[in-house]
């Protein structure tokens, strides 16, 4: 018996030690050290997080800076989790009715001049944000209008009180441009410093910016994550051109490029590499629109915009577009992946996104008709970029053409387009976009309001604004996504005051010995570097 | 020859004051607002009071006759203004390059110094045989190549 039971014991532990070894072997254990290479596709105008909207700005600079609140940088592809970065523990709750949010940050923790972090640097870091002084520019300002004071009772509390309680607070403070200043640098130096000078409190500290060359960083020894960063150290390589990145890549010179490759460049960089290159795809944040301009005839009537949207097969143009192009999914107002976004059912009842293409073209001639202008004739506006502007808008007009309408296609430079687009105003329709950093549906959404700084589509809808008060004024999910709802089947099906084509779609091939990066579904967001590693084994 | 280099030195100045005006004029008059790129470029939302206080800060809202005067007088009292696309001093945009830019020209004039002047010389002294024209060809192939 015993010595039945013996063999029996060992046996167990013999089974025990090889299933735990071969779990450690699994999970990958981040290695110290390294310097990560990467490419930055783009020009930062300045260092200061606060009036910058570019990611250009952030691939090079907010490893340098810490947040209050961060997305988490091992999900983020979750819309809504969200963790502490500069405060302590779990991300609170809101107090009294949803109006008081209180952050508790962690002690210890230092700028990289030295100098001790405390609630008076995030207050004035906010204060800058939120309630900058007459002609101090802030970006994002807009994102808290729900904010009515900010205040800290003690070196380690800061307080957010609320006028009203809104879903969207959070994932606006957890936006990555909200960087930690130091109160006394804004004091000493004034509020223009952050544009040429870096003294954060992130992962790393800065070292050297070449104009036009590369910045680099080294690792912060006092970081407040302790363990991290595992980096040594980052050169952020500035790249005019894709196919310079794509190269960069290929030949090894470069781990990375965060904003993302068409489908082509990804199979290329697959074919030439093969288990070199990891691959990581996410729904991105940014979604591209037609804006027909409702003040102009026949725009102005309800039936020509929703025959315009009628005669788009969306569902077949993902499949065939998201080839070619950064597109793929179809979506309505909020980000597909959300849980406020419709499902697939909720979507087909919208104009536009019907199941049978044939009958939704049938419906657009007979609108047209209706309206005094089968066979209508207009001129599309578009951008002077391939990805994807002039794909996704080529695959339109022809889209409308198999509806019997005749579009010719203007294509003008960035400067131009934006010209047209957004002061003159002169165009039939145009393509338009909307990206976004943090994924906050009930800020994102404002893009379809005719009151809506970044609405050009030229039309006041009062209903629509009625509807959009009630969602940021409710504090039930439930609500809001009944809200939503109506809120969307008003903006792109009764009234088809803009229509989404389809959402982009990111690609990020890189160097499989770049590890710890998780695509995020925005190309500002994740960009801290604390937790990537190389693994060049 | 010093009259020669006085008098080119003194031509300097009115051909960069000409393409410094030309650029101002073209800068204003292209249509396209470098802030609603600076701050909309990307898409992500821009409020258009930001908008508006960057016109500000970089003078763009004043009328065309009042910053082209600012610009002349910026000229007169050696203040270069600020970068549209930074903000920052224009003397800072140039010191963070200057370096750089200085040791690619001084390098190239060098190289090409020491493959033209010989080329040239060679060229001169064999005047219209093989190597005549193998050169003219090399030298011709050169400038007529675009320099990415």
């Amino acid at each position: 018996m015993s010595n039945t039971y013996t063999k029996f014991a060992v046996s167990l532990a013999v089974g025990a030690g090889l299933a735990l070894g071969v779990s450690a072997a699994n999970a990958e254990t981040p290695k110290m050290g390294g310097t990560l290479e990467f490419v930055v596709p783009g020009k930062a105008p300045s260092y200061d997080g606060h009036i910058e909207t570019t990611y250009a700005m952030i691939h090079r600079v907010r490893p340098f800076y810490s947040l209050l609140i961060r997305v988490n940088p091992d999900n983020p592809s979750d819309p809504s989790d969200f963790v502490c970065d500069l405060c302590d523990g779990d991300v609170p709750k809101p107090t009294e009715n949803g109006t008081k949010y209180t952050f508790k940050l962690q002690k210890g923790v230092k700028f990289h001049n030295g100098t001790p972090l405390t609630s008076a640097d995030v207050k004035a870091s906010f204060d800058k944000i939120i309630f900058p002084p007459e002609g101090v520019a802030s970006a994002r300002k807009s994102f808290f209008k729900a904010v009515s004071s900010i205040t800290t009772p003690d070196a380690s509390t800061i307080v957010f009180k609320l006028a009203f309680p809104t879903g969207s607070f959070i994932p606006a403070l957890a936006t990555p441009f909200n960087f930690v200043y130091s109160k006394a640098d804004l004091d000493a130096h004034g509020y223009s410093w952050h544009k040429m000078n870096i003294n954060g409190s992130g992962a790393f500290k800065f070292v050297e910016h070449q104009k036009g060359a590369f910045m680099t960083g080294v690792k912060n020894p006092d970081y407040h994550l302790k363990g991290r960063p595992y980096l040594d150290g980052y050169k952020a390589i500035t790249s005019a051109k894709m196919a310079l990145s794509i190269q960069a890549i290929r030949g090894n010179r470069a781990a990375a490029e965060f904003r993302g490759f068409p489908p082509k460049a990804r199979d290329d960089l697959v074919k030439a590499l093969g288990n070199k290159i990891t691959v990581q795809e996410s729904d991105w944040n940014c979604v591209l629109l037609g804006t027909p301009n409702n003040k102009i005839k026949p725009f102005d009537d309800t039936r020509v915009r929703q025959a315009l949207t009628l005669g788009i097969d969306r569902w077949s143009g993902s499949k065939y577009l998201s080839k070619i192009a950064i597109v793929k999914t179809v979506g309505g107002v909020v980000f597909p992946s959300h849980s406020l976004a419709a499902t697939k059912e909720e979507l087909m009842k919208l104009k536009g996104y019907g199941p049978d293409i044939k009958a939704s073209r049938a419906e657009a001639k007979k609108l047209l008709k209706e309206a005094g202008v089968p066979g209508l004739k207009f001129t599309f506006h578009n951008r002077g970029v391939d990805q994807p502007y002039k794909i996704v808008g080529t695959w339109m007009i022809d889209q409308w053409k198999k509806t019997g309408m005749k579009v010719d296609q203007q294509v003008n430079p960035t400067p131009v387009f934006y010209d047209t687009l957004r002061k003159k105003k002169t165009f039939d329709v145009s393509v338009d976009f909307n990206c976004q950093s943090v994924i906050n549906p009930i800020a994102d959404i404002t893009k379809f309001l005719g009151s809506a700084g970044n609405n050009y589509g030229s039309y006041e809808d009062q209903p629509l604004e009625d509807i959009y008060n009630k969602i940021l004024k409710s504090g039930d999910v439930a609500e809001q996504r009944k809200l939503i709802r109506q809120y969307e089947k008003h903006a792109l099906s009764d009234e088809a005051r803009l229509m989404i084509s389809l959402w982009w779609y990111k690609i990020n091939p890189h160097r499989s010995y770049m590890k710890g990066w998780k695509i995020a579904p925005s190309h500002y967001l994740n960009q801290h570097l604390d937790n990537v590693w190389l693994d060049k084994s | 020859m010093i009259k020669y280099l006085i008098k080119r030195l003194l031509l300097l100045l009115p051909t960069l004051l000409g393409a410094a005006v030309l650029v101002f004029f073209l800068l204003r008059l292209v249509p396209g607002d470098v802030c609603e790129i600076r701050l909309a470029g990307t898409g992500l939302y821009a409020d258009p009071a930001e908008i508006e206080l960057c016109r500000k800060d970089l003078g763009l809202d004043q009328p065309m006759f009042v910053q082209f005067f600012q610009f002349l007088w910026g000229y007169v009292t050696l203040d270069l203004g600020k970068s549209m696309w930074t903000g920052a001093p224009i003397t800072h945009e140039i010191s963070l390059r200057f370096h750089l830019t200085l040791q690619v020209a001084i390098m190239s004039t060098l190289v090409a110094i020491i493959i033209a002047i010989p080329f040239g010389i060679i060229s001169a002294v064999k005047l219209n045989t093989l190597i005549d024209y193998i050169v003219r060809r090399f030298s011709i192939a050169g400038i007529a190549m675009p320099s990415f």
